[in-house]
């Protein structure tokens, strides 16, 4: 039988475990969208979390097996865990609309994103001299 | 406001307006320049070039920046001279006034001539000027707008006693 101490010991170091987990998978997302649902999956209302078991959710298989184990007192779980004083990694978005900048610059297919290439043609200019124009864009497509 | 045109050439053909400089000279494949060669731009970076035909020999001019004609004198050791002249084409956003001067003497004899020609790539007489021992003048011709390469032949034909005095310059800042 756990004494009260271990059991506050043994849920941080579970936390710990959590939070080592989470920026993980957030260091190794490669969009802004699986960040996303990264921070989705850590971060969903108990109620809606069968969704979640069904995908393997990794909170949520730790949280079982840890119950089953005996080991926690389960009540303690998630919710305490992100009204922690722990802070996210990154902002959370408050909508959808809200893009993250990958790392190939692009910014979910906006406009405004996106590395850009110069293009310099030769032309003739409305006076008949010679001249160039300069186009920049995301490339030829 | 006319548009500006993407450039062709450097070299064209009358069927393909995007061709390299041939390796060896053919009066098929024309240098391709602006209309206007008044900007230090294209002095310096697509210099003004055309194809000279003398004698049945050809070869490519370029013409040093900062020249405001393109000129040759042509030679003729047998009083009889065909088809000789300044072969080049060009590309204009907008109608232009090409001008230049021409000159050549055929000597005195009965049926000598000396004529000056301004063709276009469909052989339209532009300009024609002939004399039966001299001929001497200015040019101004109308050239229309060009997207595409608009080839254009300036040539001497003569017979006489002997040839002389012919040359043939282009104005090219217009």
């Amino acid at each position: 039988m756990l004494s009260e101490s271990e059991k506050i010991r043994a849920e941080r170091k579970r936390q710990r475990e959590l939070k080592d987990i989470r920026k993980k998978e957030l260091s190794e997302a490669t969009s802004s969208s699986e960040r996303r649902q990264i921070k989705a999956k850590y971060s969903e209302p108990r109620a809606n979390s069968n969704e979640g078991r069904s995908e393997g959710n990794s909170y949520d298989s730790m949280s079982q097996r840890e119950a089953a184990s005996g080991l926690y007192d389960t009540t303690v779980g998630r919710d305490s865990f992100y009204d922690s004083d722990i802070e996210p990694l990154a902002p959370e978005s408050p909508s959808e609309q809200v893009l993250y900048p990958d790392v190939d610059g692009g910014a979910g297919g906006g406009a405004g994103g996106g590395s850009t290439n110069t293009f310099v043609l030769d032309v003739v200019k409305d006076d008949n001299t010679a001249g160039t124009a300069t186009f920049n864009g995301p490339g030829i497509n | 406001m006319p548009n500006a045109i993407l450039r062709a050439g450097p070299f064209a053909t009358r069927s393909d307006p995007f061709r390299n400089e041939p390796t060896s000279f053919s009066i098929n494949t024309l240098p391709v320049n602006c209309a206007n060669f008044a900007n230090y731009y294209g002095a310096t970076n697509w210099p003004w070039k055309f194809a000279v035909l003398n004698q049945g020999e050809g070869q490519y001019l370029t013409q040093p920046a900062g020249d405001e004609q393109a000129g040759f004198s042509f030679s003729s050791s047998t009083g009889f001279i065909e088809g000789d002249g300044i072969f080049f084409a060009y590309q204009a956003a907008t109608s232009f006034t090409l001008t230049g001067a021409y000159e050549g003497a055929a000597g005195s004899q009965q049926g000598s001539f000396i004529t000056f020609d301004i063709l276009n790539g469909d052989d339209q007489s532009l300009f024609s000027d002939t004399d039966n021992e001299r001929i001497d003048g200015n040019f101004s011709i109308t050239l229309p707008a060009a997207t595409v390469p608009y080839f254009l032949y300036l040539k001497l034909t003569g017979e006489g006693s002997f040839i002389a005095d012919t040359n043939i310059n282009v104005d090219l800042i217009i």
